[in-house]
């Protein structure tokens, strides 16, 4: 008896450790990282309005009062695609290493599986496109600020082609956007920038973006959709989009920048337990990110990658991409000195928008923060490509 | 009801200590159970709700249950909610159909004959551990995007429970039932409609409600990749807006189903096994 009274209090006390434990896991909102708590104060400078979340107009990142060593771990979101090359080459290259950052590169399969680890202080760095559910976050109170270009598509850096499936182009059915009335169009997400450039892409040709229906695929179960003729056009991201192309499944109509020239694709994210923790680290982190950029920027001809490049070598070795693929498949452009298309930022949130995504309001310009940028541009000089 | 206890007459001028008491009725088991069932998850929503308004969870990823409701209220309102319902119960009902139909069939032959038992059982055992998810792909390039790969999704994650079960069911059956029935000249069919089936219904009637489970969950997965519609979709496009209450929406739904789903199939094995005992 007082062995089954024992057992039941310990089972009692298991469990109530148990609910304690779920409890405290569910308290989101601060990172593993005890370093996530410290203000810009314990790091030892005050930048003005640094401990806030402040507008672009405050500027947090400052090279002159920036001496970078011993930042410690910065935990950066990657999706391990193509346009994470600046990052591969900046750690592969001990640029991090060199202002003193452990960098630490989480994998996602997306860049949306980003956004409640970035805005809970989990992840100190993201990266990817800005969309509905981005602004939506921002929203949300989940903090975090665009600070770099880490995707842009200016003519020949057209990475997301526009396709059309072969047969109905070569029927004559389809020979432009304008012939895409009722086609099944693929995206890879309700909300995307991508979404956005068909609404350019359709607008340009007298349609809207209702005009046509729209299947959600990731990129890569494009080539699946072609195959089966599940879907009849799509915007398709490397390296899908030349594999469709190889198959003789589909034809490329024309690149963005055809219609939306050097739209703002994917941004580089800092969250603001991030910039908080350490007015330096967003700036060292820049730095680093920056040569990366440019150390790439310079392996790029001509809208193509060089092959012999170590460069390229990275970039296969930290994607799975061969050798033969990776010259074929059209690259991104990645301002070298980081600059932000905002214009461009602007009419893709006008379209999420117009289109009802939005749950609440965002104020670009309060987070839009180029200063980390400029400031790393201070310290390293102007790209002189 | 209330219940007059009778007590001899006691001797003259000594109280009686239940003159007057009245014995309290006690609840009957099954609503003491019902009140539990119910009860229970309103508490753990109280519960939440007042850990949100005190800041002890995080509404941005846990939203209070009052934010859910509402936005149920409106996705229902708007006809949304329904309609991806609709779809998502449509798929589920015909893949379990495809799905237990062969499974039922398999498992009592796998079961009665054990050259076929011989052949199919290590096909079934090394297939089964293999996550119905990751085939997802597969199945989309072999099915397509369209209803029939998300009808085939369901339709695997029903037919392994109910196999399994059924062979189990109809071998567990003492050999003395089919002695008897061998005895009075019973044919295979009659075998298999008297002795097999009865038998193994406990037994086919539990694969089936495992069945019925994992084809929820997976009608779900595959509604996240190449649909438009349905609960999974629901999720997965609210999770890509960060619409967090429209994808809580979509969770508790699924919730919703297969809780009725339960209930459905416990009182379908209420009627089928009338001799299964209620513990």
């Amino acid at each position: 008896m007082k062995d089954t009274r024992r057992r039941y209090r310990s089972i009692r006390c298991l469990a109530a450790v148990a609910v304690l434990a779920l409890a405290a896991t569910a308290c989101g909102g601060e990172g593993d990282d005890p370093a996530a708590g410290e203000t810009a104060d314990e790091a030892g400078t005050q930048e003005p309005g640094a401990e806030e979340p402040g507008g672009a107009g405050e500027a947090t990142g400052d090279a002159s009062a920036v001496v970078c060593e011993d930042i410690g771990t910065v935990r950066f979101g990657l999706t391990s695609s193509v346009s994470d090359a600046p990052l591969f080459i900046a750690d592969e290259r001990g640029y991090f290493d060199e202002v003193g950052i452990d960098a630490e590169m989480v994998d996602f399969a997306s860049a949306a599986q980003m956004i409640a680890p970035l805005g809970g202080g989990q992840l100190d760095v993201g990266a990817g496109a800005p969309s509905a559910g981005f602004y939506n976050a921002l929203s949300r109170e989940l903090n975090f600020r665009i600070v770099a270009d880490k995707g842009s598509m200016p003519e020949n850096y057209g990475y997301m082609p526009l396709l059309v499936r072969a047969d109905l182009y070569e029927s004559g059915e389809v020979t432009g956007p304008e012939d895409f009335a009722g086609l099944r169009v693929a995206e890879p997400a309700q909300g995307t920038a991508t979404a956005s450039t068909l609404n350019t892409i359709l607008e340009s040709s007298g349609l809207d973006y209702g005009d046509v229906q729209h299947e959600f695929l990731g990129f890569a179960e494009h080539v699946t959709a072609y195959e089966n003729e599940a879907i009849d056009a799509s915007l398709t991201t490397e390296p899908s989009a030349t594999i469709i192309e190889e198959q003789g499944l589909a034809v490329r109509l024309g690149t963005p920048p055809d219609w939306y020239d050097n739209q703002q694709l994917a941004v580089i994210l800092y969250s603001e337990d991030f910039i908080a923790r350490d007015d330096r680290a967003g700036t060292c982190t820049m730095i680093a990110y920056l040569r990366g950029v440019r150390d790439y920027v310079d392996a790029l001809d001509d809208g193509q990658i060089d092959g012999d490049s170590e460069v390229a070598q990275i970039i296969q070795d930290r994607t799975g991409l061969s050798a033969e693929r990776l010259v074929q498949i059209t690259p991104n452009w990645v301002d070298p000195d980081g600059r932000l298309n905002q214009d461009s930022l602007e009419t893709d949130y006008a379209f999420f928008e117009g289109e009802g995504l939005l749950e609440g309001e965002v104020d670009l310009g309060q987070i839009v923060d180029p200063s980390f940028a400029e400031a790393a541009v201070a310290e390293l000089g102007e790209y002189e490509g | 009801m209330s219940e007059t206890i009778h007590r001899p007459p006691t001797s003259a001028g000594q109280p009686d200590p239940v003159a007057g008491m009245e014995k309290k009725p006690r609840m009957n088991r099954r609503t003491q159970e019902r009140l539990l069932a119910i009860g229970t998850p309103l508490v753990l929503l109280a519960l939440w709700e007042l850990a949100v308004a005190t800041n002890v969870i995080d509404a941005r990823f846990f939203p209070a249950p009052s934010s859910i409701f509402s936005r149920m209220f409106d996705l229902a309102s708007s006809g949304e909610l329904l309609g991806h319902t609709f779809v998502s119960l449509r798929r589920l009902f015909f893949g379990f159909w495809l799905g237990l139909l062969p499974g039922l069939l398999l498992g009592v032959l796998m079961g009665l004959f054990r050259p076929i038992r011989a052949a199919l059982s290590p096909l079934v055992s090394g297939t089964y551990p293999i996550p119905k998810s990751a085939l997802l792909p597969l199945i989309l390039l072999i099915f397509g995007l369209g209803e029939a790969s998300k009808i085939v999704m369901v339709a695997i994650g029903v037919f392994y429970p109910v196999v399994m079960n059924t062979a189990s069911g109809v071998l567990q059956i003492q050999s003395i039932y089919y002695d008897v029935a061998d005895n009075f000249g019973a044919g295979r069919a009659q075998v298999f409609r008297t002795v097999a089936l009865p038998g193994a219904m406990p037994s086919i009637m539990t694969g089936v409600e495992l069945g019925a489970g994992l084809g929820l969950i997976l009608i779900a997965i595959a509604e996240m990749v190449g649909a438009s519609s349905g609960l999974g979709y629901m999720i997965w496009n609210a999770w890509q807006l960060y619409s967090v209450e429209t994808m809580y929406v979509g969770l508790l739904v699924i919730a919703i189903i297969g809780y009725i789903l339960s209930l459905f199939l416990n009182e379908v094995s209420r009627r089928l096994i009338p001799w299964r005992s209620d513990r």
